[in-house]
C-alpha cells in the first residue's frame, strides 16, 4: 500500500493542500459559498464509501449525511496534511461504521453468523462497477468490511484496526479471508470470459 | 505458467495485502507474473479495479443534491466548532431567545435538538432546478397572525404585529394567545400557546425554524424542488418529514410528530421511520399510533388560523378588548383571545367582540381597520348556563347563532381553552362541562374530562370535583389515559388520602417506569412508605 494508507496526521503538511486548507477555514468562517462548495465537492465521494459499507442505500446515505456535517462542522481542523478527499473518507467511514454497527445490533447479527444470503444486495459496492460490488457483497460482513477498508480506502492494516476496533491480527486474518474469498469470485470471471471469448461467434452477413 | 508459480504469486499477493514487508525480489516476482498468466493477471485486474472504485464509481446526481441540501440545512445548526461533534448529536438547541427574552423556559429539558425535515413529495410545481441561485434567497417571513399572549423579539405591541417582517434570529414567543407566521413560498406555521420558536434561516434552500418549546402546526403549499423547510425540536432524534400538514410538539424532554396530511419519515440516531397521514409518534417510541380525532382536531384548528390570510393582496385588522380575555370572532371564526392582530385579503369583514354584536365593515387593501369595543353590560334575562359568566355564555351565544353551522366539539374545545388560557379558569371549566353536555361521547368530550379536571385542581382548588373528572375519563380509558392517571394521583395527594394515592402512584410507576413523572413520583412515593 502506498502512503495514502497512512494516516493524515503522520504526513507533513503538503503545500499542494493549502487551497484545500483555506476553503476549509472559510468554511470555520462560516462562510456559504465555502460550505456549499465543500459539501458539493464531497457529497458523491461520501455516498460512494458510505455505499462501499452499507447494504441498505438509504443506510448509507444517511451515514454519508452524518458524515458530511460532521466534515463542515470539523471544517476548522482541516490542517492540509493529506488530501480533502481523503481527510474526509476517514470521517465518512467512521460514519459507515457506525451506522452498521447499529444495524448488526438492531437486527441482533453478529459477524460471524452472518450468511453470505444476508449480505447479498443489488445496493452495495461501489456502484461504478456492479461485478465488483455484486462480488463484495458476497463476503461476510467483518470480511468485507477488512477487504474494503484495505483495498478501496486504501487504509494501513492499523488504521483498519483501529476503525473497526479489533486487533491487527484479526484484520489480517479477515483481509486474508476475504481475499481469498474474492479471489476465488475474480477467477471464475477470468475463466467465464475466457470460455466466452473461444465461443465461435455467427458471422454477420 | 506454472501452478506453483501462481501459488507463489497469490501469497506474496497477499502478505502485500496485510502489510509484510516484499524483498525486492518478491516484489519484483509480484509485478511480473501477472502479466505473463491470464488467471493472476486477471486478479491482479480486479484488485486494481477496486482502487479505482471510489473515483470511478457514481451513484446518482439527484440523490447528491438531495443529500447535500439535507446536509447544508442540517450543517447550519450550530456554528463552527474548533473539534468534531458526535455525529448523531446534535447541539443543544441555542439560547439565544431564551437570554433575549428571560423566558422561564430554562426549565426546559434540552438534551439536543431534532430536526424535522419538511418536503413537499410529488407535488412539485416546476422541474428539477437544481441547487441554483434562486434557492440561495431569502425568504420573506412575517407574522400574519397574533391572538392574546405573544411576544417577539423585536419590539412589537400585539394589537401591531400582523405584517410584522421577521429576520433571521428574530424569535416568537406565545404565552397565553397563539401566532402564526407565513414563510415564502407557501409555508404556513402557527404556534399554540406556550410555545416558542427561533427563525433561524430564512433561505429557500434551508429554511429553518427551531421549536424550543410548546406545538406547532405547519401546513405547505406545493414547493419548488429543492426549497426545504426544517423545523428542529429538543431531542437527540433526527425527523425526516415529507407532508402537507403536520404537527410537531415538545414538552420537557418528550417530542412528538404528527401528520394529518402526506407521510412523514421519522429518523432518529436509530432508524428511520414512515408515518402516513394520521399517525402519530413520540421519538423513542417503539411504534406509531393512530392519531386521535383530537389530537387531529386540535391541529387543525390551530392550523385555521395560518389560513385566514392566503397572500396576495392584504389589509390589517387590529381588535382590543377593554376587558381581558374578551374571545373575538372574524367573519364568524372564533380567532382567540384579544388583543388579535392579523393580516386578511381586502374586503367586507365581520368582527365580533365578546358579547358584542358583530361590526361589518369594508376594508381596502393596504389599509387597516382596527377597534377597542367596550363590551355591552351582562344581559338580565336569557338563558344561563350553570355557573357561567359573561364569557361562558358568549360561547354558547357563538354556538346558537351558528344555528346549523354551531360551532363544532373541537372549536368548542379549542375555545374553552382559549378561556383558560385567558385567565377565566371557572368560565373554562363550565365550558368544558358545556362541551361534554353537547358531544357526549365524542373524543372532545371524553378528552375535556382530563383538562376539566386539570383546571379544577390546578386553578380552581377543587380537588374532589378533579378527582371526579379523571375518574369520568378513566372509566373509558383512551390517548390521555397517563395524564388522567397523573392528575389523578395529584388529586388524591391534594385530598390528603395518602393510602389511596400511594396505590395509584405503585399503579403509576408499574404501568408508566419510563415516563417522566417517575422520578419525582418515587420520592414521593418514599415519603408516604415513611412511618
Amino acid at each position: 500500500m502506498s502512503t495514502k494508507g497512512v494516516k493524515e496526521t503522520d504526513v507533513g503538511p503538503d503545500t499542494q493542500h493549502q487551497e484545500d486548507v483555506e476553503l476549509m477555514a472559510k468554511v470555520a468562517a462560516g462562510q456559504e459559498d465555502a460550505r456549499r462548495s465543500v459539501a458539493a465537492r464531497l457529497v458523491g465521494r461520501a455516498r460512494r464509501v458510505a455505499r462501499a459499507f452499507l447494504r441498505d442505500a438509504a443506510d448509507a446515505d444517511d451515514a454519508a449525511q452524518v458524515g458530511l456535517i460532521q466534515i463542515l462542522h470539523s471544517a476548522g481542523t482541516y490542517a492540509g496534511k493529506s488530501s480533502l478527499e481523503r481527510w474526509a473518507d476517514r470521517i465518512v467511514v467512521r460514519s459507515a461504521l457506525r451506522m452498521a454497527r447499529q444495524r448488526r445490533r438492531r437486527h441482533e447479527v453478529t459477524d460471524e453468523d452472518t450468511s453470505v444470503d444476508d449480505l447479498r444486495s443489488d445496493e452495495s459496492g461501489p456502484e461504478g462497477d456492479s461485478t465488483l460490488a455484486a462480488h463484495l457483497s458476497q463476503l461476510t460482513e467483518a470480511n468485507r468490511m477488512a477487504v474494503v477498508l484495505r483495498h478501496i480506502m486504501e487504509y494501513s492494516i492499523e488504521e483498519t484496526a483501529e476503525l473497526t476496533g479489533v486487533s491487527p491480527n484479526t484484520v489480517k486474518d479477515r483481509l486474508l479471508r476475504g481475499r481469498e474469498q474474492l479471489r476465488k469470485l475474480l477467477r471464475r470471471d477470468a475463466v467465464i470470459e475466457a470460455a466466452t471469448l473461444a465461443k465461435p461467434t455467427r458471422a454477420s452477413s | 505458467m506454472s501452478s506453483s508459480a501462481c501459488e507463489t504469486w497469490m501469497r506474496l499477493s497477499d502478505r502485500e495485502a496485510i502489510g509484510d514487508a516484499l524483498s525486492d525480489e518478491e516484489q519484483s516476482l509480484l509485478r511480473s507474473h501477472p502479466s505473463s498468466c491470464a488467471a493472476c493477471g486477471s486478479e491482479a485486474a480486479g484488485w486494481r479495479r477496486l482502487r479505482r472504485a471510489l473515483d470511478e464509481g457514481r451513484v446518482d446526481d439527484a440523490g447528491d443534491a438531495n443529500l447535500m441540501d439535507r446536509v447544508l440545512a442540517d450543517h447550519v445548526h450550530a456554528p463552527p466548532r474548533a473539534s468534531a461533534p458526535a455525529p448523531t448529536k446534535r447541539p443543544k438547541a441555542r439560547g439565544r431567545g431564551l437570554s433575549t427574552l428571560g423566558v422561564a423556559a430554562a426549565a426546559l429539558a434540552v438534551a439536543a435538538a431534532a430536526v424535522i425535515y419538511v418536503r413537499r413529495g410529488g407535488r412539485t410545481t416546476e422541474p428539477k432546478p437544481g441547487v441554483s441561485a434562486s434557492l440561495m434567497q431569502p425568504s420573506v417571513a412575517e407574522v400574519t397572525f397574533a391572538a392574546g399572549g405573544v411576544e417577539l423579539a423585536s419590539p412589537a405591541s400585539v394589537t401591531s404585529v400582523a405584517g410584522t417582517v421577521l429576520s433571521d434570529g428574530a424569535t416568537v414567543r406565545t404565552t397565553t394567545g397563539t401566532a402564526c407566521l407565513r414563510i415564502e413560498p407557501g409555508v404556513r406555521v402557527c404556534l399554540d400557546r406556550e410555545t416558542e420558536i427561533v427563525l433561524a434561516d430564512r433561505v429557500l434552500a434551508h429554511r429553518r425554524l427551531d421549536l424550543t418549546r410548546g406545538r406547532v402546526v405547519a401546513t405547505l403549499d406545493p414547493q419548488p424542488i429543492g426549497a426545504l423547510f426544517t423545523v428542529t425540536t429538543v431531542r437527540d432524534t433526527a425527523v425526516t418529514a415529507h407532508g402537507t400538514i403536520f404537527a410537531v410538539e415538545t414538552h420537557d424532554d418528550a417530542v412528538v410528530v404528527r401528520v394529518d396530511e402526506g407521510a412523514v419519515d421519522v429518523k432518529d440516531a436509530k432508524r428511520t421511520r414512515k408515518l402516513t397521514a394520521h399517525e402519530s409518534l413520540g421519538i423513542g417510541e417503539t411504534g406509531s399510533r393512530p392519531m386521535t380525532d383530537v389530537e387531529e382536531a386540535l391541529d387543525r384548528t390551530l392550523a385555521r388560523a395560518g389560513e385566514l390570510w392566503g397572500g396576495g393582496p392584504r389589509s390589517t385588522l387590529s381588535i382590543d378588548s377593554n376587558e381581558p380575555g374578551t374571545l373575538v370572532t372574524v367573519d364568524g371564526l372564533s380567532v382567540g383571545v384579544a388583543p388579535v392582530s392579523m393580516l386578511v385579503t381586502p374586503g367586507e369583514h365581520t368582527v365580533r367582540a365578546g358579547d358584542g354584536e358583530g361590526e361589518t365593515f369594508q376594508v381596502n387593501e393596504g389599509e387597516g381597520w382596527s377597534r377597542t369595543p367596550s363590551p355591552p353590560p351582562a344581559p338580565t334575562s336569557g338563558h344561563r348556563l350553570h355557573g357561567a359568566s359573561s364569557r361562558a355564555r358568549s360561547l354558547r351565544a357563538t354556538t346558537d347563532r351558528f344555528g346549523a353551522e354551531r360551532a363544532t366539539a373541537a372549536e368548542l374545545l379549542s375555545e374553552a381553552r382559549d378561556l383558560r388560557a385567558g385567565g377565566h379558569s371557572a368560565d373554562a371549566a363550565v365550558a368544558y362541562r358545556e362541551l361534554e353536555a353537547q358531544y357526549p361521547g365524542s373524543p372532545e368530550a371524553h378528552a375535556s374530562f382530563v383538562l376539566l379536571g386539570d383546571v379544577e385542581l390546578a386553578n380552581l382548588g377543587d380537588a374532589s370535583g378533579a378527582l371526579r373528572s379523571f375518574d369520568a375519563y378513566l372509566r373509558r380509558p383512551g390517548e390521555l389515559t397517563q395524564e388522567a392517571r397523573y392528575g389523578r394521583i395529584r388529586a388524591l395527594r391534594a385530598l390528603g388520602r395518602s393510602t389511596d394515592e400511594r396505590k395509584a402512584i405503585e399503579d403509576f410507576v408499574a404501568t408508566y417506569p419510563a415516563s417522566v413523572q417517575v422520578r419525582s413520583l418515587q420520592s414521593r412515593l418514599e415519603e408516604l412508605r415513611k412511618p
